[in-house]
């Protein structure tokens, strides 16, 4: 580990490389608080820059974008309900209700320590044990993933334990939505009603932007925005948790990393299923799963813990066995392989400078981005001050463009436009719009998978969950969905039977 | 009858047809594998279900309904009038806008339109306002980062083209 870490250091704290990973940190954080460009948007945008750089600076250089755009992503999360990127969507659910409580600044504060916890667990993790967790996920074949991403839906049910029907509602709409346009295997049109649009399926951004913005606005045209306590007047300035605070979250910091890591060591999952499955899995091991959704700390640590550990998951398979762990990672593969980079099972035998760059480069940037994101906070703040019919309306053409954006294509702002009016009808309706984002990102990973299965074990169902991993996996996802229903039948019994006792 | 059941009974309505349509238009599959049209069915068979024990709650909880949630004639007319149903129309105009005559025309547009309907009296603070921050937009995201931002068509076309070349 010192060796790694010490021809890391003599990589990184080269003035001009430790520059890169400077300017690298501070792209990043801009791009992550940008609403729409998602963390593998902002490392493709940064490619450009990389091409002049030797490939070890270069993959240095990638990865300080990539994790300092995961935590920037946090930001707007907390300061106006718009996730950076997809995986600071489980951020909003407690960010945005502190900062309207006027807790902005510590909001910021949890997320900004976690972020960095997450990330530099997960760095360690990839330098200590790469080759031996390659080694595991290279056993997950479609059954196992099939599972992993069925335990990412078995959340479902505690996301809103107030109306399980509902919830369980608004994810199967989620992952109906996943099968519109081409089946993934056969490339069948599948509910296109003849229109070539639809073909391309729905859009992941556009809908989740939608969902979570433009709904957010049209509430506040019918409701104005009441920012209570002193962050209006005074600026958000970011307030550390203090040692009391820190440990009553340390357990959820441990165990968020740990997962966020294993996650994003996965083929095909990565940093949004991570601070998804973590943020539930909090949920559900808490004292207080009430207090999740009102502005609790421990859903901010469990979200930005794990979406930030994710991304050091993810470097683990490209570096040992040169496959991408997530979109991000495939962008860094192809620089590297335009640069002449054999990526493979040997890079971190022979050239061992990639995997010690890409560890310090991690360190460093988790330590850089939580002063460089104080100061990208205090900034977007500022315009907590401004008017929301100033505010309001600008939110909504920030979405437009990150709607845009992704692929030039003005039918995706008429998603996000569809997908904000229904988004809002589901949420007057008591429906859950997280219930839905979760069910269309997971959708075509479990279909894909299972039908992959299925037709490798010639449609054999038992011999497709019988499998070992894939066995534990649904069980627990079995657990975890069946719990939150027999909880309260539970807890009727016993309590009626103490009752009884008592009298 | 309550709102809540009206959006209730269309979604099962709804999506009752998407379970017969996905089986109408797909060719079946074979018996050793999950077919293109099996995995939807699965997915809108629970939905089905999920919505028919919806609206059995709903319709047993119907009589503890207050008053102002019952659907009715003067709650439509309500909606049709609000500042949300505005906002709404407002947003898909912007959509529909954006294609025809550019990013710069519509956004300033919208700007001005949704701050008026925030509660924005005075218009010349809406305008300033509007072409600010349309120019900040530009700037950053064309000119900064090179994010192709929509041009409209023929003289906005131009126009965009013009502003973009500066």
């Amino acid at each position: 580990m010192l060796d790694i870490l010490i021809s890391g250091a003599q990589i990184i704290f080269q003035p001009l490389t430790f520059l890169f990973i400077l300017c690298g940190t501070c792209l990043g954080v801009v791009f992550g608080a940008m609403p729409g460009v998602s963390a593998s948007m902002a490392v493709a945008l940064a490619l450009p820059f990389a091409y002049s750089m030797s490939p070890v600076v270069a993959i240095a250089f990638l990865v300080s974008v990539y994790c300092a755009a995961i935590t920037g992503g946090g930001v707007t999360a907390i300061l106006f309900k718009i996730p950076g990127t997809p995986s600071n969507a489980p951020t909003t659910f407690d960010g945005y209700p502190m900062a309207q409580r006027g807790e902005a600044g510590k909001a910021l504060g949890v997320s900004l320590v976690c972020s960095a916890f997450g990330g530099m667990i997960a760095a360690f993790a990839m330098a200590l044990i790469s080759p031996q967790l390659s080694a595991v996920a290279l056993k997950f074949g479609p059954s196992e993933l099939f599972a992993v991403s069925f335990l990412g839906l078995s959340v479902l049910t505690c996301l809103d334990s107030g109306n399980i029907v509902k919830t369980i509602i608004s994810g199967l709409i989620g992952l109906w939505l996943s099968t519109i346009g081409m089946d993934p295997m056969l490339g069948l049109a599948r509910f296109t009603w003849g229109n070539s649009t639809l073909l391309g399926g729905v859009e992941m951004i556009p809908v989740m932007i939608g969902m979570f913005a433009v709904t957010e606005v049209l509430k506040e045209t019918t409701k104005p925005r009441v920012m209570n306590g002193s962050d209006k007047q005074t600026g958000v300035k970011t307030t550390f948790p203090g040692v009391k605070e820190f440990l009553s979250i340390k357990w959820v910091m441990i165990r968020a990393s740990i997962i966020g890591t294993i996650v994003g060591i996965l083929p095909g999952a990565g940093a949004t299923i991570a601070s998804f499955l973590c943020y539930t899995t909090e949920n559900k091991l808490s004292k207080h799963p009430e207090k999740f959704g009102t502005g609790c700390i421990d859903g901010i640590a469990a979200s930005e813990c794990a979406n930030n550990a994710a991304t050091g998951g993810s470097m683990v398979p490209l570096l040992s066995l040169g496959i991408p762990g997530g979109n991000a990672a495939a962008i860094m593969m192809s620089a590297l392989v335009m640069m002449g980079v054999q990526v493979g099972p040997l890079l971190v035998r022979t050239q061992p400078e990639y995997l010690s760059s890409v560890f310090t480069s991690m360190l460093v940037t988790n330590i850089l981005m939580v002063v460089i994101s104080m100061l990208v906070a205090k900034i977007f703040a500022k315009i907590l001050a401004v008017p929301y019919s100033i505010l309001g309306p600008t939110i909504i053409m920030l979405a437009v463009i990150g709607s845009y954006a992704l692929n030039n294509n003005v039918g995706d702002v008429m998603l996000m436009t569809i997908a904000g009016t229904i988004g809002y009808l589901f949420v007057k309706q008591g429906f859950s719009a997280a219930a839905l984002v979760l069910g269309l990102v997971l959708g075509q990973m479990c279909e894909s998978n299972l039908r992959r299965a299925i037709k490798i074990e010639n449609g054999n169902l038992l011999a497709v969950f019988s499998k070992p991993i894939t066995a534990v996996l649904m069980t627990a996802c079995i657990i975890m969905l069946v719990y939150p229903v027999v909880k309260p039948i539970i807890s009727r019994k016993f309590g009626k039977k103490a009752n009884v006792s008592a009298v | 009858m309550t709102i809540e059941l009206v959006f209730n009974a269309l979604m099962l309505i709804f999506f009752s047809y998407c379970y017969f349509y996905i089986g109408a238009t797909l060719p079946p599959s074979a018996n050793t594998e999950l077919g293109a049209e099996q995995w939807p069915q699965i997915i809108l068979a629970l939905l089905v279900l999920m919505l028919i024990i919806n609206i059995v709650k709903i319709v047993k909880n119907l009589k503890t309904v207050p008053a102002e949630k019952q659907l009715n004639v003067s709650l439509l007319k309500g909606f049709f009038t609000s500042k949300l149903f505005i906002g709404i129309i407002i947003v898909f105009v912007l959509a529909v806008l954006l294609g025809k005559i550019g990013f710069i025309p519509s956004c300033i547009l919208f700007l001005i339109a949704y701050s008026r309907l925030l509660g924005e009296k005075r218009w010349y603070i809406s305008l300033i306002c509007a072409v600010v921050i349309t120019a900040i937009l530009f700037i950053l995201f064309y000119k900064g980062l090179s994010i192709m931002l929509p041009r409209g068509e023929g003289i906005f076309r131009t126009f965009a083209l013009l502003l973009e070349s500066i």
